[in-house]
């Protein structure tokens, strides 16, 4: 009969029984290790690398990519490419989420069903695709209306951008336009020294640079390479081995890099280039090797009676010793160098300001010199001297368009109040693009391309490189989704409408095989690999074999100048106004707005998350952008840091928040650029707005537009 | 007074009763001899591989299936590739390999192995140290793992999802570590 | 304020991080390279800066002057390494640790997330995870196997990329040798960075590029808020002397001395 003491002593008993048993001790273990909370890891699996090229901006720096299996997990710079010796940027690190961040790829053709703007989309065959495109085109051919196919290019690779200008020749129409391509500098430099073809600027071995708002250290030109050449400059801390002066309205960090930040009236740079150019020429500091037959004394004339240091000073905001000191510096230093290109160098900065800048240039004779500005044939030119004829025409140009295809580019964007506007009336518009961006959206047929990680690229000279560069980027996994190369599906459009003899490749590999093939029988160049140098191989398949740890360059090109004309009658044009047509009137619109870029906010390609996450809450508040106003316009409005604001523009009204920034000029309102997308997925769309938008064009009486400033107003909400 | 003393005998009773259950209770079930549910549970790998063939009548090296490779990681269990190299065609008449050639080799899927020495996912175990500087023999860990004639039976916990064959925890790896005079700083294994 | 090691630990190596600040533009792609080597998570809203996860953060650092004398320097600040490290001192779950080679762990099984560790630490280098950690959908296909990925409730910080010497040393290992050589051990920072602002090495090796750095650029090198000694393995180097005031505390002494310089 079991009474309540035994049954407590059972159970006594069984709880010892249990301790001495390993059942605690178990279950401890196992519940820790049960307990455990994972979270999803990366499996392991086996490790490669390979070497290719990034194609995130025109910059060619070489890359090591780290995969495990066939994932790739890390992008990292090679210490094998001459260009970017090791280091990459926050574009390129990111490239991993680029590529994988599957919401904001495009994964198979897509046609609109729904209104434009609707994101609403049927997923299509690429062979029906293919077709539509082509029916399209052979639509515009039959009815004779070839020059209505508008095509906007926002290639980085120029041997992608030579194969659709050779499209559109072969096709029958001269609307191209690249988005890159800067229709001022070109026309600047058509007008100074007949010169169609590459810029160089060797800031390497400059000791003097004057940058006309070139942000150098954030995006310009080749950028990782100008980081390095900034580090070269300053191997001695004590002694650097140049000095750099950065001339804009607010203190970008280059300008906080900078020697000297001199803070200018926006839209003035011209002026005062002219202003430092009297300095030169009053106290003969200039060299006189482009003086002959290049109208000099006319524009010695022009000078010396408009733009005296006082009377520029003035309008630019610089004052006149400071002008008289850094002209008298510039022009007395060894390797003096004045650079142009505001920003990044992706808006022009009209042709005047060019002009002017170079004039700077040539008065101390660094052209084609070492440390100065160079001009030589660019490669894709002389392998490809067919496309080199077409002309670069202004955005404004191109009048009623029957289609626009759009490769790689984001025009909608970029230019909302040209564009987005023009494209409404544009019947038909395809995009190629691998991200579901702005202009996607707008568009009836988006083609997927495929990611740089994804394809192969061919790889010419990094923008404001000193001699002519290829280089081959090689594909590191094959395409995660129903992509394809831009190239490959304009040559197959191409075979389609019959034009595959001007064409008369069956795919893109096969197109850069060519082209190397011709690069190597110039016989011209050298192959470089890290810091060494080798001659070329024994063939053309050799070359195409080194080319994937090395680039090919030709340090030896011919530097030519035609020659040089100061063209005083075209500067004269400047006095009537800044040079600017800009919309909007002083009464209503007392404020000056400039566009402020950044390094990690990348206008073509959108930005992946990791470089939304690095802006500080200066730029962006939860959803609110930030505009950077000095503290004395802010006071005046009677506002505080931080307060919500009204900023309206000729081109629209948008709320803003306030960021009381000292170092910008009083009266000009600095707007981040890269925000305010549409399309993309929930880390970038909608966050900020598109400064573009608001900023509108401006146009020049040479007839280059852009995007460089306006006029705004601050309205109390 | 005599209801007491038969009380006290049978409480005594009870207790022992009660301490003798748990006690084999607790040993039959929980100890890792017997390997029975409720908590253990049994698995069998998905191909009957033998390393006796392997080795024996086949003729193969060790280290033509488990080898350091050149950046210092081990190559661990082989990949489908490896087995493809001579079993793209039947090369016996077992049973086991025309059910391997069949369900992994023509689909070409890669076996999924129940590995029983898996480590939780933050622990980082070098091979390479363990083979070139303690200069262990596998069987320290492995047992007899290279001689079988059929895979053992994978017995693991079923509320922890381990394997509970070459019980590697922390403790044992920290004392091995102290007595050779190895770092048993927390980073050296983690990740 | 010295910065010579004493022989704390007989190790062969004790791993330094020297930042020329000088050099630092700011770019960010130190950041972005340990965010993707380290499975960083993203949250949608990264502007909240108290919630915004990152091991390594840029500083934006003014000497505090209106316009035109105003200057401003980038400063990258990862975890500082300490020698003598409070954090591993006040961690009650023992989750961190400071190994013999100078770095300083956290292992986060272990860490149950009561933050005594960042209430230590005076740099703010330790950041927690408030929630589950989020990634953009897709891009988990881009995790480094290397570094385990967090759960919510724990903390952590940057490792100097230990996992990097983990295979760095087994690859020495595989080829018969125990020791690294200079620059085969680096933190992703230090790789990604394009101006070579960011050096790192074995201090103990006499050869090594961070010895010879710290050498030669002696007058210029310090730590970021030295006196309150926790003998910091990051060392930074500016020639300009407001940069040091503003990156530590001074005595009325020290500031008359260091302004004397500039």
């Amino acid at each position: 009969m079991l009474t309540r003491r035994g049954f407590l002593q059972f159970i006594v008993g069984g709880v010892l029984g249990t301790v001495f048993s390993p059942l605690p001790w178990r279950m401890a273990d196992e519940l820790v290790l049960f307990s455990q909370r994972w979270t999803p890891q990366g499996a392991p699996g086996e490790e490669s690398w390979t070497y290719t090229i990034c194609q995130l901006c025109p910059g060619g720096c070489g890359l090591k990519v780290r995969k495990i299996d066939d994932r790739v997990v890390k992008v990292e710079g090679s210490l094998l490419n001459p260009i970017s010796q090791g280091g990459i940027c926050p574009l390129g690190a990111a490239s991993v989420q680029y590529l994988y961040e599957e919401k904001i790829r495009v994964k198979k053709p897509l046609k609109r069903t729904g209104n434009r703007g609707e994101g609403k989309w049927q997923e299509i065959s690429w062979s029906e695709a293919i077709d539509l495109l082509t029916n399209k085109l052979k639509e515009l051919k039959s009815s004779g209306e070839t020059e209505g196919l508008l095509c906007i290019d926002g290639s980085i690779s120029r041997v992608m951008a030579g194969l659709l200008k050779k499209f559109c020749q072969a096709y029958g129409t001269s609307n191209y336009v690249h988005l890159n391509q800067d229709a001022g500098t070109a026309l600047a430099l058509k007008a100074m020294q007949d010169h169609r073809g590459a810029v160089g600027f060797d800031l390497e071995n400059a000791d003097y640079v004057l940058s006309f708002g070139s942000q150098i250290l954030e995006g310009w030109g080749a950028p990782v390479k100008l980081q390095a050449t900034y580090a070269y400059w300053h191997e001695d801390r004590l002694k650097p081995r140049a000095k750099l002066v950065q001339i804009e309205p607010r203190m970008s960090d280059t300008a906080v890099k900078a020697d000297e930040w001199l803070p200018i009236v926006p839209g003035t740079e011209a002026l005062l280039a002219l202003g430092m150019a009297y300095v030169i020429l009053k106290e003969g500091l200039y060299n006189i090797r482009f003086t002959n037959n290049a109208n000099f004394e006319a524009f010695k004339q022009l000078v010396l009676t408009n733009y005296s240091p006082a009377s520029v000073a003035e309008k630019t905001g610089i004052a006149e010793k400071d002008i008289i000191r850094i002209a008298r510096e510039f022009a007395k230093a060894k390797r003096p160098l004045a650079v142009w290109g505001r920003g990044k160098g992706y808006n022009s900065t009209g042709a005047y300001e060019v002009m002017a800048i170079h004039a700077l240039n040539a008065l101390v004779g660094n052209i084609n010199r070492k440390g100065g500005v160079v001009f030589f044939k660019d490669i894709t030119e002389e392998i490809w001297p067919e496309v080199s004829n077409i002309e670069i025409k202004d955005l404004a140009t191109f009048s009623q368009a029957k289609m626009a295809l759009i490769c790689e580019a984001n025009p909608v964007y970029k230019l909302p109040t040209f564009f987005g506007e023009a494209l409404k009336d544009v019947p038909f518009v395809v995009t190629l693009t691998p991200f579901l961006n702005d202009t996607a959206l707008q568009s009836d047929l988006v083609l997927p391309t495929s990611f740089y990680l994804e394809r192969w690229e061919g790889v010419t000279t990094p923008r404001g490189f000193i001699y002519p560069m290829f280089g081959l980027s090689r594909p590191v996994r094959k395409p995660l989704y129903n992509t394809q190369h831009p190239g490959d599906i304009i040559l197959k459009v191409a075979q389609n409408l019959g034009l595959g003899q001007e064409l008369p490749w069956s795919n893109y590999k096969k197109l850069l095989q060519d082209f190397v093939e011709r690069l190597y029988a110039r016989g011209e160049g050298e192959l470089l690999k890290g810091n060494q140098t080798f001659p070329l191989p024994s063939s053309p398949r050799a070359m195409w074999d080194q080319l994937m740890t090395s680039v090919w360059t030709n340090s030896g090109v011919v530097k030519e100048i035609k020659k040089f004309d100061f063209v005083p009658a075209t500067l004269a044009e400047i006095k009537t106004k800044l040079g600017w047509e800009v919309k909007g009137n002083g009464k209503d619109y007392p404020f000056t707005l400039i566009p402020c870029e950044r390094f990690i906010l990348a206008e073509n390609m959108g930005s992946v998350p990791y470089l939304i996450k690095q802006l500080p809450d200066t730029v962006l508040k939860g959803n609110d952008l930030c505009i950077e106003v000095h503290p004395e316009t802010v006071a005046k409005l009677g506002l505080r840091d931080g307060d919500y604001v009204y900023l309206k523009t000729p081109f629209g009204r948008e709320k803003v928040r306030i960021y009381c920034y000292e170092c910008i000029r009083p009266g000009v309102i600095g707007i981040p650029v890269g925000l305010g997308h549409k399309g993309y997925d929930e880390y970038l769309a909608g966050k900020g707005i598109n400064a573009y938008a608001l900023l509108g064009c401006v146009k020049e009486a040479t007839g280059i537009t852009s995007c460089v400033l306006g006029k705004a107003n601050l309205l109390k909400i | 007074m005599a209801q007491h003393n038969t009380q006290g005998k049978k409480g005594g009773w009870a207790f022992v009763c009660g301490f003798a259950l748990a006690f084999l209770a607790g040993w039959f079930f929980f100890g890792n001899h017997f390997a029975v549910p409720p908590l253990y549970g049994k698995k069998t790998q998905p191909v009957a591989f033998s390393h006796k063939v392997h080795v024996e009548d086949a003729g193969m090296a060790c280290k033509e299936c488990h080898y350091l490779e050149a950046n210092g990681r081990w190559s661990g269990i082989p990949k489908l590739d490896k087995c493809i190299e001579c079993h793209q065609e039947p090369q016996g008449d077992s049973k086991e390999e025309a059910e391997f050639i069949k369900n992994y080799v023509k689909p070409h899927k890669e076996v999924p192995w129940l590995v029983y020495s898996r480590q939780p996912k933050n622990v980082f175990f070098s091979h390479a140290a363990h083979l070139k500087i303690a200069r262990f023999n596998c069987k320290v860990c492995h047992g007899k793992m290279g001689y079988n004639d059929r895979p053992p039976v994978y017995v693991y916990s079923r509320l922890s999802k381990y394997p509970q064959h070459t019980v590697i925890v922390m403790e044992a790896c920290m004392k091995c570590h102290k007595k050779y005079d190895a770092p048993n700083s927390c980073f050296t294994c983690h990740k | 304020m010295g910065y010579e090691h004493k022989e704390e630990r007989s190790h062969a190596e004790k791993y330094v991080m020297v930042i020329d600040i000088d050099k630092c533009t700011g770019c960010g792609a130190c950041v972005v390279a340990c965010a993707q080597e380290n499975n960083i998570p993203v949250r949608t809203d990264e502007t909240d800066k108290y919630l915004s996860l990152n091991w390594l953060v840029i500083y934006r650092v003014t000497n505090g002057e209106p316009f035109p004398k105003t200057k401003v320097v980038y400063v990258p600040r990862p975890c500082m390494h300490c020698d003598d490290p409070i954090c591993v001192h006040v961690c009650p779950a023992n989750a961190t640790d400071k190994d013999a080679k100078g770095i300083v762990s956290q292992i986060y099984p272990r860490c149950f997330g009561c933050r005594y560790c960042m209430a230590a630490c005076p740099y703010h280098a330790r950041v927690f995870n408030w929630y589950d950690p989020t990634y953009p959908k897709g891009t988990e296909r881009g995790f480094n196997p290397d570094v385990s990925t967090r759960m919510r409730g724990v903390v952590e910080k940057c490792s100097f990329c230990n996992h990097r010497y983990q295979r760095a040393r087994d690859k020495a290992i595989a080829e018969g040798r125990v020791v690294l050589e200079d620059g085969e051990y680096i933190p992703a920072c230090a790789e990604a960075c394009p101006t070579n602002a960011i050096y790192f090495g074995n201090v103990k090796d006499p050869e090594s590029k961070v010895s010879q750095i710290l050498k030669k650029e002696k007058p210029y090198v310090f730590r970021l808020l030295e006196h309150y000694g926790s003998k910091p393995s990051v060392y930074y180097i500016s020639r300009q002397p407001w940069v040091r005031e503003r990156l530590d505390w001074m005595l009325e002494q020290e500031h008359k001395q260091y302004n004397k310089k500039s």
